[in-house]
């Protein structure tokens, strides 16, 4: 298991934690990514990745409150960074709370030019819609997920 | 109480009856003197049934009130918690006065909680143990290293650790009721000095009298007729408490039946040290503003900033020394007369033998210790708890917070307000100083907001902030002049095959006639026309003429319906005026407004509540937070760039060099009719900040928004840790070379070209004159490399 790629090491290491939960829902393409991401460090900081670890084992054992709790501790010390969006998204998707999930996935976009990154929020944000019963919109989001991961 | 009424009249009547009676007949014959007696008897009965109804009464009345919840207590509010990690900015000094700010004690090696020690360039620190929103904390110690104003190293016991969260300070609190304010303590955490000194001086044989006591009665009696006034209460803690608890400050002998009569029936029904427990939180112990404090945990808590058990001999003996009159022996106003009465306890404690010769020296020789804290604590942001309490019904449930003992951990930075209290009294004295204005007329009002999160850091409403009257940043109206132009601006550059950036605006005299409204005819502020401008020109110059078109062929109905995608809720007018900022909004609505542009186009709720914990420590549910993309992000974009563009070239240009190197700011000056209000709403760094500065009266202030509310905004967002990342510009958007005369493409042969960013497809494919028509459509690729450099660095500064 694993996310292999040419990532910087310091998004790797977060999307590594950001997908303990599921790596395969991120995709992982070998080729480096089309530019680095010069406005999202993943971290640097060890106390934001424990934080993500810590929600991620909150989030598994169905502890949800304190997951939103741990990442929103995380975003105060890093309000920036593109994977604590997507983590939060992912947790209120766990939630069933679809909309939230979508636009918190959105948020994880505007804060980041990674691709990949780009492509799990779109297939985040199309599993919402699913949960949500907009299935029109739901394909719309897949398919935007898709041309992402094989351009 | 109607039953024993009855009774008492009842039995009046009879005794009138048998008055009569016995004028009536002269001398009684035995068998009349039966009758008598039997009639007695009769009268006694019915007076000892009154007085046993009388006696049932008080009892239901004493044990009503004494059982489940005593007192109202006030939902407490805090300041965020300080987090500390390696890597925070943060230097010693400002750490130091944080501990201090806690009450924490300087001491030369910490083990006790609540105390540090300094040694080097590092600290060593116990942590008080404290129960937070997400679990309980115990007692942590821990050092600390700074280096070059950061957190170099954070350990315990040697070993690495991520996180310590220090306790969060409290500072207001929010009750319905009554203005009794109190923490409660239990009697076991109480320290067994402070019930030591308090028996000896109040009440020393209270474990052994019954509620009251004779002895005590009879001393103080001696003592009062030998002084010729009342010197000695001679009241038992027990009736102290019953006094307090249930009846009157009147001085009448009923009264003073009814106190001791309840207090026996309390001994009977409660042991001493329910009593006690109860009395330790009763107790008055002094007045802030319109809080009075009551009981020793919050009076340990007000006159020393420190919780009762951390509490030194002598600050045991000033607190229990206030029993007998917080504002006689007022140690802040009466420190003279207060020393003294805080060493009259100190030397009856010894007579008694609780403390020996020595320790009663060195405590007497001890300064009176109370710290201004507790006070300037006790009254801090007037303006953010307005806000706090607006808030709380908006995200909880009425009947949750009608509960007793809320804590109520807010957003509040005490750093961020502090420098914004600063900025604002020290920036309104040297305008009015500069400018010649009548000394202390300005006003202001300040909200500072994390642009991410939606949480209100600091908030200023008047320029003296902790005078609790009229909060402007929650409820002064006022006209936002220039600050709606982004507003219009949004609403066209949404429509990206109409408008983009360098969409060319005719800056020229209009007029609007509209049914219903006066004929407007909008002017510049430099009575001036500036002919044909660019888009982003008109916005970063804050032209009046240009934006009025642009806005007028927007419409009206598409602006307001922008203003609500914004979360401006308030009923507006479609008058052509308003896309000129006639419209009244408070700086909390501006800054909702400007929060959606700072975060991205994500609407998100202004928070001032980070979470709510019940008494049992239970999270109140609250109604779920959100964020809502309103803007897509490309015209988000397109916006923020104008809006930076407003501080490189525009009327806020005056900001550079206020600021750090490299901070991305984007922000739009405000000015309404003869120069009344000036505003300024600017973000970067992660911080969005709103200011107003104005009059009361409206009358004008000679100040536009870059010469008033903007120094006061680049002197609280210079000393802000301001964040490096700012948003990307999204993959939709390209940047192409214009030349700025015609808005149309340019490349390496235009002299003054500028790099602009366009919604995919939507830039111009008309060549300006000056561009080498042979160079293919991809223009300002190959030939722009000068001006690509150029905007990268705008945009990665």
């Amino acid at each position: 298991m694993g996310c292999p790629g040419a990532l910087g090491g310091r998004l790797i290491t977060g999307l590594l934690i950001a997908s303990l939960a599921g790596c395969a829902s991120i995709g992982a393409p070998t080729r480096p990514p089309p530019e680095p991401v010069p406005a999202a460090p993943a971290s640097s900081k060890p106390v934001v990745l424990n934080l993500m670890r810590d929600a991620t084992h909150s989030a598994g054992t169905g502890q949800y409150a304190q997951a939103v709790l741990a990442l929103e501790r995380a975003l105060r010390i890093e309000p920036r960074n593109p994977l604590l969006w997507h983590d939060l998204a992912k947790v209120r998707m766990q939630q069933q709370r679809y909309h939230q999930a979508a636009q918190l996935a959105a948020k994880s976009n505007a804060l980041s030019r990674d691709r990949r990154l780009h492509a799990a929020n779109w297939r985040l944000i199309a599993a919402a819609h699913d949960g949500a019963g907009e299935p029109a919109r739901a394909r719309t989001a897949r398919e935007k997920a898709n041309r992402l991961q094989t351009r | 109480m109607s039953k024993a009424k009855k009774h008492t009249v009842s039995s009046k009547g009879k005794s009138k009856t048998a008055a009569r009676r016995r004028r009536g007949r002269k001398r009684a014959s035995p068998r009349r003197r039966t009758r008598i007696a039997y009639t007695f008897s009769r009268l006694a009965f019915a007076v000892a049934v009154a007085a046993l109804a009388y006696i049932v009464y008080l009892d239901i009345t004493i044990r009503n009130r004494f059982e489940g919840q005593r007192w109202p207590i006030p939902a407490h509010v805090y300041t965020r918690p300080l987090e500390l990690y390696q890597d925070l900015r943060l230097d010693r000094e400002r750490f130091i006065e944080e501990l201090q700010e806690l009450g924490y004690r300087r001491v030369q090696d910490a083990r006790r909680q609540g105390s540090y020690t300094v040694a080097g360039d590092g600290l060593t620190v116990v942590a008080r143990p404290y129960v937070f929103w997400d679990g309980p904390r115990p007692e942590l110690p821990f050092e600390i290293q700074f280096r070059n104003g950061q957190v170099a190293r954070l350990t315990r016991d040697g070993a690495p650790i991520d996180l310590v969260r220090l306790e969060p300070r409290l500072f207001g609190s929010v009750s319905s009721m009554d203005h009794e304010d109190r923490t409660l303590v239990r009697l076991d955490s109480v320290p067994q000095a402070l019930i030591d000194a308090l028996l000896t001086v109040e009440d020393r044989d209270f474990y052994a009298h019954i509620g009251v006591d004779p002895r005590g009665l009879a001393r103080a009696l001696w003592v009062n007729l030998g002084a010729g006034r009342v010197v000695q209460g001679g009241s038992t803690l027990t009736q102290q408490l019953v006094k307090n608890f249930y009846l009157t400050a009147e001085r009448t002998l009923t009264r003073k039946l009814n106190e001791m009569v309840m207090a026996v029936l309390l001994e009977i029904h409660y042991d001493k040290d329910e009593i006690l427990e109860a009395y330790l939180n009763e107790v008055y112990l002094g007045q802030v503003g319109g809080r009075a404090i009551h009981g020793f945990g919050l009076g340990s808590l007000f006159y020393f900033g420190r919780p009762l058990e951390e509490l030194k001999l002598s600050e045991i003996a000033l607190l229990v020394s206030l029993v007998r009159g917080p504002s006689l022996y007022n140690p802040h106003r009466h420190s003279g007369r207060s020393r003294e009465r805080r060493n009259l306890v100190l030397d009856k404690m010894r007579e008694l033998e609780f403390i020996d010769d020595q320790t009663a020296k060195r405590s007497k020789s001890e300064p009176l210790g109370v710290s201004s804290e507790g006070i300037q604590s006790a009254l801090a942001y007037p303006a953010y708890l307005g806000f706090v309490r607006k808030q709380l019904r908006r995200d909880y449930r009425e009947q949750d917070l009608r509960s007793d003992g809320l804590r109520i951990f807010t957003t509040l930075d005490p750093d961020v307000q502090q420098v914004t209290e600063n900025a604002v009294r020290q920036r309104l004295a040297a305008l009015e100083r500069a400018r010649k204005l009548p000394a202390r007329t300005l006003e202001a009002a300040v909200v500072v907001v994390r642009s991410d999160s939606g949480e209100v850091a600091a908030m200023v409403g008047a320029r003296k902030p902790r005078f609790a009257g009229f909060n402007r940043a929650l409820d002064a109206q006022r006209p936002v002049g220039s600050l709606i132009k982004p507003v219009v601006y949004l609403a066209a550059l949404r429509q990206p095959r109409r408008y983009t950036l360098a969409t060319v605006l005719e800056d020229a005299p209009l007029r609007v006639e509209q049914a219903g409204s006066p004929v407007w005819t909008p002017r510049n502020y430099d009575q001036r026309f500036h002919g044909r401008v660019l888009l982003v020109q008109s916005l970063a110059q804050s032209y009046n003429a240009s934006t009025a078109r642009l806005g007028m062929e927007v419409g009206v109905d598409n602006i307001i319906a922008e203003l609500r995608e914004l979360g401006i809720s308030r009923p507006l007018q479609r008058f052509p005026s308003l896309l000129l900022g006639a419209v009244e909004l408070t700086p909390v609505e501006v800054a909702q407004m400007y929060l959606t542009f700072a975060s991205g186009g994500f609407r998100t709720p202004l928070r001032s509540i980070r979470s709510v914990l019940s008494q049992d420590q239970r999270p109140l549910a609250r109604y779920p937070l959100s964020v809502e993309q309103v803007v897509p992000p490309g015209p988000m974009a397109l916006l923020d760039y104008a809006l930076q563009e407003v501080v490189r070239s525009g009327t806020a240009r005056g900001l550079r060099g206020k600021l750090p190197r490299g901070t991305r700011v984007s922000g739009k000056t405000g000015t309404t009719d003869d120069y009344r209000d000036s505003w300024f709403a600017g973000y970067g760094g992660g911080y969005l900040t709103v200011v107003w500065v104005g009059r009361d009266d409206n009358e004008p202030v000679g100040l536009s928004g870059a010469s008033g509310a903007m120094l006061v905004w680049a002197d609280i967002m210079r000393r802000l840790d301001l964040y490096g990342d700012e948003f990307p510009l999204p993959a939709d958007v390209e940047l192409v070379a214009v030349d700025p005369a015609s808005g149309r493409r340019a490349d390496a042969n235009c002299d003054n070209a500028i790099e602009l960013p366009f919604i995919a497809g939507s830039a111009p494919t008309q060549r300006a004159s000056c561009a080498s028509p042979d160079v293919g459509d991809n223009s300002g690729g190959d030939s722009g490399g000068k001006l690509r450099s150029w905007f990268k660095r705008l945009f990665q500064r």
